[in-house]
This record gives C-alpha cells, sequence and structure tokens, in this order.
C-alpha cells in the first residue's frame, strides 16, 4: 500500500462513517423534534426562575394572556403593586419589573392588559398576583419561536413544582381558557 | 532575499491574528462573565426594591421615595438590557473576529518556512514501516466505526414522554368524617346548616352582672353579625371595619384571644362596598375543615388560615354590589369552598374554590335577583347536594362540579332565612308566603311538583329553621315561634314573645334557644308541648345565632363573645392573658 492508497482509504472510509452519523442524527432529531418542552399552567407556582435558569439570555419562557379570562379589572393584581399606591402606571405601583404589562383603558371601569413581548422576562411576577387574587388569566408559556428545546431543559431541571413537561409537538402550547380552567 | 510584499503579507496577517486572538479572549472573559452575573436576576430580584416598596407603604405620601424608586427601577431596566445587548452584540462580534483570526492565521502559518524532508532522498521505507501505518488506519476505521454505531444507535432511541403521574388515591388526602363534623360546628348553624346538636348543655340562665352562669366572656375587638363556629378547643370569629377584615382564634376553654389575623391582599384599598347596618361588613359565618378555617367578609375578599393564623391564600370574587351588603355564610364540601354570590339576575353566582390553593375549581351563573340566604350542603340517597335559595329559585347542585341536579321556582321576597333539610325534605321559608318542604330527590325543574306540604304559620323572614329530625322551629322577626312536625308541616304549638329577633334558633339535646335583638335569650324544652325553662339578658345586642357545645353555650353579643354553663362560679372571669 503506497502513500497515495493510504491517504484515499481513510478518506473513504471516513466520509461513509460521517455520512451515517449525519443520517443517523437526522434520524434522531426528526424524532426528538416530536415532542418540545412546555409548562403546564395549572402547575406552575410562580417561582420566578423560569427568567433565569433558561439557558438563553432572554428567557423562552414568556407570560401569555387568555382575554377570554381576563377580568379586565381596574385594580389588576397582576400588573399592580400588592396594596398599590396609585392606580397608574408610576414606577412604584407597577408590578412588572421591565414594564413589560400594558394597560390601556377600554371603558370606565374597564382596562385590557397586553403584554410587550420583546421586554417580557419570564418572571412570573404578574402571573403570581393574577393567580392569587384574580382570575388567573395571565400565565407562562414556552414560546417555540425562541425555544431551542434542549435535550434536557435546564428550566424543567430547576423547577420546583416539576410543572415542565414534555408536550407532543402538534399540541405544543397548555393555555388557560375559560373552558380549561384546571 | 523575500521579496518586500511577501513581508508586509507575513507581519500583517501575524498581527491580525494577534489582534484578533486578543479580542476573542477578552471578549469571551467579559460574556463568560456576564452569562455568570445573570443579566435578569438582578432586575427581578432586587431586594433594594422591595425594600424601597415596603417603606412607601408606610409613607404613601412620601414623594422623595417614589422619586427613588422610579430612579432605581429605570436604573436597572438600563443595567439589565444595556447588559443583555452587550451580549448579544459581543456574540456576533465573536463570529465575525473569529473567522479572521482563522484567516489570519492560516495565513501566517502558510507563509511559514519548512524545513526539507531528509526522507524525500533516503531510501523508501523499510517494511515494517508499512506495516506499522497499516495497523494504524485499521485502528483510526475501527474507532470511527464504533463511534458510528454508537451515534446511529443513540440517535434511533426516541424520545419517551413521562408517563403521567398516578391519580392521586382518594386516601391519600383526608377529610372530616360526617362524625367529626357532627362533634364540633364548623359552619353557620353546624355541619350540615340544622341548627341542632344532640348532646349539648344549654343553661336555662345566668346572670351578666353577677357572673352566674359565666364561665368566661372575652371582648371581639372588631363588630361583625358572624357566628361563631367550633373546632375542638378553638373556637373562631370574624370582625371588621372600614380598614381591616380580621378573623379570631378563642381558646374554647378559657376563653382568651389565640391571634387575630388580618387579611392581607392587594384589595384592601377596594372602595369599602355600601353595606345596611344591620348586614354590617362581617356578617357571613366562616367555615373550617379542621385544618384551615375560611371566611368571607363584605367586599367579597375570601381567605384561608391555617389554625396557628397564618393566611394561606386570599382573593376577591367582588366587588359587589348588594343593596343590604353580602351576607351569605360560606360552605363546603370535601376540597371545594362553596361561595354562594347573589346580588343581580346578570351578576349572581356560585363559585367552588381549592381549599387549599383558593383557585377556582368551577363557576356556574345563577338566575337568582338577590339573597341573604346562606347554601347547606347535606347528603341524598348517598350523594352530595348543595342547596341555595334565592328569588325565585331553590336550586341544588352537585358540589363536585357545580351541575344543577334540579330546581324549584316560587322564592319571593328579600330572601335571608337559610334551607333545612331533615328526612330528605328541603325546608325553604319563603317570606311574606309560606314555609314548604320539597323532596330532595328529584331531578330537572320540579316548579310543577306539588310540595310535600306547605303551611303559612310563623314564615320567618330573616332567622333561619332548626331541626332536629323530629320537631322543626320557625322563628318570625316578631317573635311568633312555632313548633312543627317536619314529617307533615302540622303545627304542634306556637308561643308569642314580645320581642324582636334576626338570630336563628338552636337546638342542642333536650333544650332550645332563641336570643332577641336585644340580647334577651328565651330557653325552653325541645318537647311536643311548649314549656319556658327560663329567660336572660346578655346586657348588649346579639345577632348572631348560639353555639351549643357538649358542656356549655357559645354566644357572640355586641360586644363580647360567651361561654354559658348551668353550673357557674359566682364571680365574672376575665380570660388569661
Amino acid at each position: 500500500m503506497n502513500r497515495r492508497n493510504f491517504l484515499s482509504g481513510s478518506l473513504r472510509g471516513s466520509l461513509m462513517l460521517a455520512l451515517g452519523g449525519v443520517l443517523g442524527a437526522i434520524t434522531g432529531r426528526a424524532k426528538a423534534r416530536n415532542t418540545v418542552w412546555q409548562i403546564d399552567p395549572f402547575q406552575c407556582t410562580q417561582c420566578g426562575r423560569c427568567a433565569t435558569e433558561c439557558v438563553l439570555e432572554l428567557s423562552a419562557v414568556k407570560c401569555v394572556h387568555s382575554f377570554d379570562m381576563c377580568g379586565y379589572c381596574q385594580l389588576c393584581t397582576g400588573y399592580f403593586e400588592p396594596d398599590p399606591n396609585k392606580l397608574n402606571t408610576a414606577a412604584e405601583n407597577q408590578l412588572c419589573p421591565t414594564g413589560a404589562l400594558v394597560r390601556s383603558f377600554i371603558e370606565d371601569p374597564y382596562y385590557e392588559y397586553t403584554i410587550n413581548e420583546p421586554l417580557c422576562v419570564g418572571c412570573a411576577k404578574c402571573v403570581k398576583g393574577c393567580t392569587m387574587f384574580g382570575n388567573g388569566s395571565l400565565h407562562l408559556q414556552i414560546r417555540h419561536d425562541r425555544c431551542v428545546n434542549c435535550n434536557e431543559c435546564s428550566i424543567a431541571r430547576a423547577c420546583p413544582a416539576d410543572a415542565i413537561h414534555r408536550v407532543p409537538a402538534d399540541r405544543p402550547y397548555q393555555f388557560k381558557s375559560r373552558e380549561r380552567k384546571s | 532575499m523575500k521579496p518586500l510584499s511577501q513581508t508586509i503579507w507575513k507581519q500583517g496577517s501575524l498581527a491580525v491574528a494577534i489582534a484578533s486572538g486578543v479580542f476573542l479572549v477578552l471578549m469571551g472573559g467579559l460574556l463568560l462573565f456576564n452569562q455568570a452575573q445573570g443579566k435578569v436576576a438582578g432586575l427581578v430580584q432586587s431586594t433594594e426594591l422591595v425594600r424601597l416598596h415596603n417603606e412607601l407603604r408606610q409613607r404613601p405620601q412620601d414623594e422623595e421615595l417614589k422619586q427613588r424608586i422610579r430612579k432605581l427601577d429605570l436604573q436597572l431596566r438600563q443595567n439589565s438590557f444595556t447588559e443583555l445587548r452587550i451580549s448579544h452584540n459581543g456574540a456576533s462580534a465573536m463570529i465575525v473576529v473569529a473567522g479572521l483570526f482563522l484567516a489570519s492565521a492560516h495565513l501566517v502559518r502558510k507563509q511559514r518556512q519548512k524545513l526539507p524532508d531528509p526522507l524525500a532522498w533516503g531510501p523508501r521505507r523499510p517494511v515494517e514501516e508499512n506495516r506499522t501505518r497499516l495497523k494504524t488506519q485499521y485502528a483510526v476505521a475501527a474507532m470511527f466505526g464504533v463511534a458510528a454505531v454508537a451515534a446511529v444507535g443513540t440517535s434511533l432511541q426516541a424520545v419517551r414522554l413521562p408517563s403521567p403521574p398516578a391519580p392521586v388515591q382518594a386516601a391519600a388526602v383526608r377529610f372530616p368524617t360526617s362524625a367529626e363534623m357532627r362533634e364540633n360546628w364548623p359552619a353557620f348553624r353546624g355541619f350540615d346548616g340544622s341548627g341542632y346538636r344532640e348532646v349539648a348543655a344549654i343553661p336555662a340562665a345566668w346572670n351578666v352582672a353577677s357572673g352566674q352562669g359565666i364561665r368566661w366572656k372575652t371582648e371581639v375587638p372588631l363588630p361583625g353579625m358572624s357566628s361563631p363556629i367550633r373546632w375542638t378547643n378553638a373556637l373562631f370569629l370574624t370582625g371588621a371595619n372600614a380598614q381591616s377584615n380580621v378573623v379570631y382564634r378563642f381558646d374554647a376553654d378559657k376563653g382568651q384571644l389565640v391571634w387575630s389575623t388580618t387579611l392581607r391582599n392587594p384589595g384592601n384599598k377596594m372602595p369599602e362596598p355600601k353595606v345596611m347596618e344591620d348586614t354590617g361588613l362581617a356578617a357571613p359565618t366562616p367555615v373550617t375543615d379542621g385544618q384551615r378555617i375560611y371566611a368571607i367578609f363584605a367586599n367579597a375578599e375570601v381567605a384561608a388560615l391555617d389554625f396557628s393564623g397564618k393566611q394561606i391564600w386570599c382573593r376577591i370574587l367582588g366587588p359587589l354590589d348588594n343593596p343590604y351588603g353580602h351576607a351569605a355564610s360560606l360552605a363546603i364540601y370535601q376540597d371545594r369552598l362553596l361561595v354562594q354570590l347573589d346580588q343581580g339576575e346578570a351578576t349572581s353566582k356560585l363559585v367552588a374554590l381549592n381549599t387549599s390553593t383558593g383557585q377556582e375549581l368551577w363557576r356556574v351563573a345563577r338566575p337568582i335577583v338577590g339573597s341573604w340566604a346562606s347554601p347547606i350542603v347535606v347528603e341524598v340517597e348517598a350523594k352530595p347536594q348543595l342547596i341555595t335559595c334565592g328569588e325565585p329559585w331553590v336550586i341544588s347542585y352537585n358540589p363536585l362540579d357545580g351541575s344543577e341536579l334540579w330546581r324549584v321556582n316560587g322564592l319571593g321576597g328579600e330572601l335571608a332565612p337559610s334551607p333545612a333539610y331533615t328526612g330528605g325534605k328541603v325546608i325553604v321559608c319563603n317570606p311574606g308566603s309560606d314555609v314548604r318542604a320539597i323532596p330532595a330527590n328529584g331531578s330537572g325543574d320540579l316548579s310543577t311538583n306539588l310540595a310535600a306540604w306547605k303551611t303559612d304559620a310563623g314564615v320567618p323572614a330573616v332567622s333561619s329553621p332548626a331541626c332536629d329530625g323530629q320537631r322543626l322551629y320557625l322563628l318570625t322577626g316578631d317573635g311568633q315561634l312555632s313548633c312543627l312536625d317536619p314529617g307533615s308541616g302540622q303545627v304542634k304549638w306556637s308561643h308569642e314573645f314580645k320581642d324582636d329577633f334576626y338570630s336563628s334558633p338552636a337546638i342542642g339535646g333536650n333544650r332550645v334557644i332563641i336570643v332577641s335583638r336585644k340580647g334577651v335569650a328565651h330557653v325552653f324544652e325541645n318537647a311536643d308541648q311548649f314549656h319556658d325553662l327560663g329567660q336572660s339578658e346578655l346586657g348588649e345586642n346579639c345577632n348572631a345565632t348560639p353555639v351549643p357545645d357538649r358542656q356549655c353555650l357559645y354566644l357572640r353579643a355586641g360586644k363580647h363573645l360567651f361561654c354559658l354553663e348551668e353550673s357557674a362560679p359566682v364571680a365574672v372571669k376575665s380570660p388569661e392573658k
């Protein structure tokens, strides 16, 4: 065997193995993609770890709002600090640390609450207020346009309530609604 | 001699490689440091901000403090989002610079002078060397093969969904038994809302001035129309004013106030509900399941506390718009706290809350104009029913899921008397019209069915009926007391007291007690003829229903909670502090 044969044989073998590996990986990923991570909002205890434990710099967990459950309250306990100083948008009255929950007047005495998603860090402060004292219409969900679907989700590992599970990828969200309240 | 351009290329490439390498190291370090710091942790976990918020609650008018909060809030947001931007831009820059580094390093390497290969001129490689190279080639190929098989095997293994958790066995969660509920007095008018306790010691008379028959009396800090409830040696009571809704625990043996807990939630600044003086802010009686106490107040603030007084959860189901103020007491079935909120046809509702978390389990709208009656939970043919009254319907629900079991039309007026249940029949009062008994084993709309019986004798307008299964007592607001046969509705006897009454009769063994609004108590025999046993004065107004107990009687008056007993010391004892 000369050097030329040795090199060409090694290269051919390596390419075959690499091709097999790639095919295997693709098969594996295709299977892995059948499931995605999601938060069960009824198990979530609003501990706040979703904001800090995600591998992404800005967590893939965001607050979502089920408008059909919302009471459109003037005193929204997801928006305002407990025992708020005044019912206005000043920083000392807002519960959200990033101002991601936006309050819009509809008609007296109703207000609509929407989420400015780029600002939301998934800290669950609003969710806690809404769940404890309101209708629980604000809740957390893993956003699949952001989630990288790690094999072992770091927030699932850190979740004290074991509220984060793999769910079928064709039903990737577990939203609360008026019909699904528990 | 190398050409000048080659030297420039080499030195230039080297400079770029060094500069980009240094950049990569520095930027990588910065990003790692940034990552370790936690970009949003400082924002969402700022203890300083929490401290300032707490200070603001103490000094709500402090404008300087508000400015400090705003400044800190802005600073925290700026820091966090700046760090996020640095991370994002830094990572992008690192990718570009890494490419530059690789290219320049490659150029530097390429331009390095190579040493001549002596083998190029020497003899051919020996056979041994070729053999060694062949072995090496096989070893490398085998290693790659094993790795590839392992990779393919691993990747073919499907990701399995976690198996669903095993359903919680019913035995794991223990609810109090009927016997335990009967032994205690866990709700308004007792376990099943009948106002009856089989073994009890209702004293015939007492004297507040001399202390005769008074085991203890303790001042209740805040007013309320609610009645006491008892679980073992704990007596619970509620009181409220415009600022606070408070739950009290008293020692049932000695009377001392063990703790008082002011409910705390963001709704404390809700506008004070409009209530009539006769209703007040703490009219509904709390309820207990032996583990927690649940209380509701006029602003629809409902809460659960443990037996040490710690608030477990608290939420507001209002605001309520009730012309007299909310008065319906709470009911409980297993892990469901049942709240009847009747205030108008469009807004009346029945809500079940999880007793552990306060989360809503179900809610049904009620076609009720308004009511002040309390719901009761009873077992009919071994199945639970939640029975409610309001104008114009008596409706029975399944307390587990809120599904309606049956309903009967025909109630009118402002409905305050709660229903009672005895011998398979629900007794309901239709103020100003009649008292009727409805068989509780039907289904659907039973309005066209005939009632088991109906009578217009002594129809209460406020107080609720009491029944021991043998006799049904009805007390009107102006003092007419009627004793009926609950099976037939026949009046056994009636007696007129010259007084006004809101509180309901209570039956304890062979005695019955009623207490007038002025605080005059009348005790008589639980018998088929009227036999007066005694009359005593509390010296305070009274609207709460008495609680008969094995050894004594508990009674809430305007300012004090009393424990009354048959044999009494001579002097009034102050509770031990």
